[in-house]
């Protein structure tokens, strides 16, 4: 903590530019696919051109045949390592859980388009595909199902015939008396919203690099979220010691949204195939690849009704929530884990005291959901955001009004579903948005605008926000740990290195956390270096998920930091030849400690660490040399969290059922923001990748299961061209459960867009009647609702 | 995502070379700009085992406006007909087309005898084209130059001694007016509909000349003949464009596809027909 | 089929034996290992990652094969900074925070150079939407583009306020 005495600005709460950026902005970044390694091979993989088939036969003798080629492994050569999933790899959940068999390669069945189906190992990269177009492979077609509704109807297409069905996971949550609240309700809002199949793609597709070697064992570079939790689960696939595993995420990954967190059958491959083949063993995924397997997520139905008193007061809800979770073969999440936590966020941040929600995960023949930022809860925030303000216009009460009336108050709240919100300010962020937007001044436009025949439009968005996850809720989901752990070491010449458990992609950690240590051992950021991502470097830790850098991990690293503090004063006052006394005796500034008694007696932090590394014999009798120190930390709550609001204004064209978006306004609760800039970054792109999904980018599938988006012509990322500019506003509540008071960012901001945009909308098209419940929001969906009415 | 093997690359310097190469090899692909061949060999679509690179003939790199003929090189890129003037002037709907397809990168290597070439019907140059009434001037080794309107030309259409040296069309007495509205779903997009419109004004602003084409449609860029006709004879200015639009809109034959419906697509003939001609207005050429 | 290539690559040739099919994105990656732009998509060229100055213009080098550039100047971001000073879009991207994981980042910046390049020389001054419209051939996931924009303001202004001989040491393809 900074005293009056040094009179320094902190650096907690400056917009300092980033550390990473200067080695990614002079082409320096180092990413899986830079790396090289002497006698590295190149893997591809044939895929499956059918939604759901037997596989008779594989011929890969003309592939073989082909100079170059060393090898082709089919689900033959791999059955003996047997089923992926285990109790590590399951989410263990309240409800009707069931487990995919499956191993890295299908051993007699794929299961949709894009499915793997057999592994090519070449010296050149470019001679993959001349290989695998040489594969001939036999298909006896099955019957596939590709929508969810479907799949659950008697008679249906199975994918696990085992199963007896199609469901891999089912539970029902009910909370209070949900029968009598909708009896006694003034109005029940009842609708059906379709969320479509959408999610976080990064720009960086996966990539690994795997060896095998007597000196290390099995080493893996790997764009991931999660070292050490793959490296276990590699372990115990692989039936080897952890410790002859190594799992490196570099320096720079390219971006990870959820989609980099589960362990992936390819990965897995790439690792055998290393050991198979004594040979390091390279995949870089095509883009191609990237759209057909992974990023799928969101694809969830809500039934949802809301029970209401007249004043707009919400009494109860109840929703039957389906989720179209493809083939389901994903390990750590097996695809329903998002949906689970999307039902556990329903009612977000609106206070209903009853709920009644009927969650069934459904498999089909389509890729498996992988989590996308925002978490499976995109779809039942649209849902939940758009029918606050259904009801709103039916008892003719003010959108911002009913938000007001429904939003949480009192802190620390818990939802009817077990959701802990421990601090926030809606209120306060109603009132900022109200302002920022300009409300009833829009309101008079929007009505001259509408006497002209435009289409003005303004809508809302409310939601909570979780900053990491404690272990009290990951141990019993998923037997991993929510804690932040950060283990620090000053170097002789009194600079320090951090190392984390937490790797970045591109969220600036390395900033952030530097910025953190910075304050508490009065030295500056670029004094700290920041350690991540290697397995052999950095404690356990269960990686970088659910928004938990700034909650969990800034506070271990300032545990860390401060850990160090008692032995740091205490050489420091044995070398000045003071008194012995507690870090509340000193200051640390400009790189001294300093008496806070005597100012003028002090010593640089690197003279203490000099002779605590060099020098052992000069430390204070009995003191054992050296400066690490390890922290763990644990909130005292299961969910710290941010309470957010968002605002748009549109313009519809219903001739063409185009829109512009005018304004998008985030009042966002960042807790206490380490660096203001960096949140900010975070609230852009979450918006920005919200707005892509809601509006341009579906998976679709063609009935028989074909994919039909498969590269960048027809899943429609956004360009700079087709977004607006946004505009954020801080609205800051420090949480109480962690020293600095910070909240996570980054997985909140995605889910407010769909409910606010949408809201907006249907509130421009009001004089037309129409309804807005599905996306994306194309303009032909727009014109054609518009139409509908007009017919 | 990797081309299939390529035997022979060649980089001639000039046409009667290049003609000589293709006569050679029969089965050559010409490589101009590259946009939209490379994805398409990176797909495997197409294989070229023998590539002629034509980006060294630098005698088709030139725009050149006459009196009464307009001819763009076949290597004239997307950026340098943005930048002509006098393109501009005699073409806007070329130059409007020009500037709506892909990015900025695109723009700078693409070429539009390339766009014409490959007889994508979501192209954006040959319904401008088509409304110039334009055709590509082909060379061949044996015979002299021949002209194919380019309503009916695609790429394979070509001989086996022939290239496509420039997109040619005549500039009359009168004056130009005309644009390119293109309807996508992102920036970067292909046309899901889009309108060409060129007129000729003669005097009193007179429409005597009147061009409106259709591109995203199936099989290929479609003229509105009634809805032209109806703009022939009225003064520039006074016409109805909501009834021409609405004209065009009925006329054209339009498709379902992953894009879009043909209803809705009759809906975006509609408004980009009435934009373009709005538009035309705005960016006549001409005293 | 193999062929011999050479490319200048900010200043340097690069030499290669190299299949005609190889594209120059690859070439340049992973024959004169300067890994500074990336590849991001898969056969249809549109994420813009690879971006790199060719002849002067902003060209996506995967829509390229590398015989083509035989004997071309290149820039990549590799020769952006000049006599160990940031070129002005780097610095705008930096002061602005306009990058998160830097996987596109490439991509912005060499098609902005051929941008600002252009923009400064003819003296105009444009306006968000137009600045939007530049960049669309470049894909990013993390900033949502609005830092992005802000640094290329700053980099125009700041090219704006030098002289025509300070401006021309940045842009020397």
């Amino acid at each position: 903590m900074k005293s009056e005495i040094s009179g320094d600005v902190p650096w907690v709460g400056q917009s300092i530019k980033r550390k990473e950026d200067h080695r990614l902005l002079i082409g320096e970044g180092s990413y899986v696919a830079d790396i090289t390694m002497p006698r590295m091979l190149h893997v591809g993989f044939l895929r499956s051109p059918h939604a759901h088939a037997r596989i008779l036969r594989i011929d890969a003798t003309a592939a073989l045949a082909l100079p170059g080629v060393m090898g082709v492994v089919t689900g033959q050569d791999t059955a003996y390592l047997g089923s992926i999933l285990s109790d590590l790899s399951v989410p263990n959940l309240p409800g009707e859980t069931k487990r995919p068999i499956f191993g890295p390669l299908p051993l007699d069945e794929v299961k949709y388009v894009g499915d793997l189906v057999a592994a090519v190992i070449v010296q050149e990269r470019q001679a993959l595909e001349d290989a695998i177009d040489l594969i001939e492979v036999a298909y006896e077609l099955l019957p596939s199902v590709i929508d969810a509704e479907a799949a659950l109807r008697p008679g249906a297409p199975l994918l696990y015939p085992e199963w007896g069905d199609n469901v891999v996971y089912h539970q029902r949550l009910e909370k209070g008396d949900v029968d009598g609240a909708f009896a006694s309700a003034d109005l029940v809002v009842r609708e059906r919203f379709r969320g479509h199949r959408c999610g976080a793609t990064p720009m960086e597709p996966r990539s690994c690099l795997a060896s095998f070697n007597a000196a290390e064992g099995l080493v893996l570079w790997l764009t991931t979220q999660r070292s050490h939790i793959k490296r276990h689960l590699l372990a115990e696939f692989f039936k080897m010691p952890d410790n002859k595993i190594r799992v490196i995420a570099p320096k720079d990954v390219g971006g990870g949204f959820g989609v980099k967190a589960p362990l992936y059958r390819e990965e897995i491959l790439v690792c055998h195939l290393a050991m198979r083949f004594g040979r390091p063993i390279k995949w870089i995924e095509n883009r191609q690849e990237n759209l057909q397997n992974i990023g799928q997520e969101r694809d969830q139905i809500h039934e949802l009704e809301i029970a209401l008193t007249r004043e707009g007061k919400i009494l109860a809800l109840r929703d039957r929530m389906v989720a179209n979770c493809g083939d389901a073969r994903v390990p750590i999440y097996v695809s329903f884990a998002m949906p689970w936590l999307g039902m556990m966020y329903l009612p977000n941040g609106y206070t209903i005291p009853c709920v009644d929600i009927d969650l069934t995960c459904v498999v089909t023949n389509k890729a498996g959901l992988t989590p996308s930022r925002s978490f499976g809860s995109f779809s039942g925030r649209f849902a939940i955001d758009r029918i606050v303000d259904i009801a709103a216009r039916r008892l003719g009460i003010d959108p911002l009004e009913i938000r007001a009336r429904n939003c949480i108050r009192e802190f620390p709240y818990v939802t009817a579903t077990g959701v802990n919100v421990d601090s926030g300010d809606f209120l306060g962020a109603l009132a900022k948005i109200r302002d920022a937007l300009s409300y009833e001044a829009f309101r008079a436009e929007q009505a001259l605008a509408r006497k002209q025949g435009r289409y003005l439009g303004i809508g809302f968005s409310l939601g909570i926000e979780f900053s990491g996850l404690s272990s009290r809720i990951l141990v019993p989901m998923e037997r991993q740990p929510g804690y932040g752990v950060a283990t620090i070491r000053v170097d002789a010449n009194g600079q320090v290195q951090v190392a984390h458990g937490d790797q970045p992609q591109g969220q600036g950690h390395d900033t952030t956390i530097s910025q953190v240590v910075a304050d508490e051992l009065g030295i500056t950021p670029d004094d700290v270096n920041v350690i991540s991502g290697d397995t052999q470097s950095v404690p356990f830790a269960a990686g970088t998920l659910a928004s938990r850098m700034g909650g969990y991990t800034t506070s271990a690293v300032l545990l860390a930091a401060r850990g160090l503090k008692p032995k740091l004063v205490r050489i420091a006052a044995y070398l000045l030849g003071i008194e012995a006394s507690g870090p509340e005796n000193f200051v640390f500034s400009r790189g001294e400690i300093v008496w806070r008694n005597d100012p003028a007696k002090h010593i640089s932090l690197a003279h203490v660490a000099e002779t605590a590394l060099l020098a052992p014999t000069e430390l204070p009798p009995g003191m054992d040399g050296g400066l690490n120190y390890t922290a763990h930390f644990e909130a005292d709550t299961n969910g710290m969290h941010s309470c957010n609001v968002h605002g748009v204004i549109v313009e519809v064209f219903p001739q063409s059922g185009q829109f512009d978006i005018l304004r998008y306004v985030a009042v966002d609760d960042a807790g206490r923001a380490i660096n203001p800039m960096v949140v900010q970054g975070q609230l852009h792109g979450g918006i920005a990748l919200g707005i892509s999904n809601a509006c341009f980018e579906e998976y679709v599938y063609s009935e028989s299961g074909d994919q039909l988006a498969t590269s960048l012509q027809d899943y429609l990322i956004a360009s700079a061209r087709d977004l607006p500019h946004i505009e954020t506003v801080e609205h800051n509540v420090p949480t109480p459960h962690n020293p600095l008071g910070a909240k996570g960012k980054g997985e909140g901001p995605t889910g407010m867009v769909p409910g606010a945009l949408g809201n907006a909308l249907e509130d421009a098209l009001v004089p037309l009647h129409v309804s807005i419940t599905e996306m994306p929001f194309t303009p032909e969906r727009l014109w054609r609702l518009v139409e509908a009415v007009r017919d | 995502m990797y081309p299939k093997p390529i035997e022979r690359y060649f980089a001639p310097s000039s046409v009667a070379e290049t003609l000589a190469l293709r006569a050679s090899y029969p089965q050559a692909v010409f490589l101009a700009g590259g946009q939209s061949l490379l994805p398409l060999m990176k797909a495997r679509r197409i294989a070229a085992q023998t590539l002629i690179d034509i980006n060294g003939l630098r005698e088709l790199t030139d725009i050149e406006v006459g009196t009464d003929v307009a001819r763009v090189g076949a290597l004239v890129r997307y950026r340098d007909a943005v930048e002509h003037p006098g393109l501009r002037m005699q073409a806007n709907v070329l130059v409007d087309a020009a500037l709506s397809v892909g990015d900025l990168q695109v723009r700078n290597r693409g070429t539009l005898v390339g766009s014409l070439c490959f007889g994508d019907l979501t192209g954006d140059i040959a319904p401008a084209a088509m409304a110039l009434g334009a055709h590509v001037r082909i060379m061949s080794s044996t015979q002299g130059p021949r002209l194919v309107p380019v309503s009916s030309f695609k790429g394979e259409g070509l001989r086996r001694d022939e290239i496509v040296t420039h997109l040619e069309f005549r500039i009359t007495q009168g004056r130009p007016a005309g644009a390119y509205i293109k309807y996508g779903r992102v920036a970067q997009d292909r046309a899901i509909v889009s309108a060409a419109v060129h007129l000729v004004l003669g005097a009193s602003n007179c429409i005597e000349q009147a061009a409106i084409v259709i591109g995203g449609v199936a099989p290929g860029p479609m003229f509105a003949r009634s809805a032209s006709q109806e703009l022939i004879g009225r003064v520039f200015g006074t016409e109805t464009h909501s009834a021409v639009a609405a004209a065009a809109s009925v006329e054209i034959v339009t498709q379902d596809d992953a894009m879009a419906s043909a209803i809705y697509r009759k809906q975006l003939i509609f408004l980009a027909v009435q934009r373009a001609l709005q538009r035309s207005h705005v960016t006549r050429g001409g005293v | 089929m193999k062929q011999d290539v050479a490319i200048n690559l900010n200043g340097e040739i690069y030499t290669g034996r190299v299949e005609l099919r190889t594209v120059l994105v690859d070439f340049i990656r992973e024959v004169a290992g300067l890994t500074g732009i990336h590849v991001g998509c898969g056969f249809e060229g549109r994420c813009g990652s690879c971006t790199v100055i060719l002849e002067g213009v902003a060209v996506k080098s995967c829509l390229m094969l590398a015989i083509q550039a035989d004997g071309a100047k290149v820039l990549t971001p590799e020769g952006l900074a000049r006599g160990g000073e940031l070129h002005p879009l780097q610095t705008a991207f930096r002061d602005h925070h306009g990058l998160q994981c830097g996987f596109c980042t490439p991509g912005f910046l060499m098609t902005l150079y051929d941008y600002v390049k252009d923009i400064v020389a003819r003296g105009e001054v444009p306006d968000e939407v137009q600045i939007r419209q530049a960049m669309a051939g470049v894909l990013c996931r993390c900033t949502g583009y609005v830092n992005i924009v802000a640094a290329v303001r700053q980099t125009i202004d700041r090219l704006n306020a030098m002289t025509p001989a300070e401006r021309q040491k940045w842009f020397p393809l």
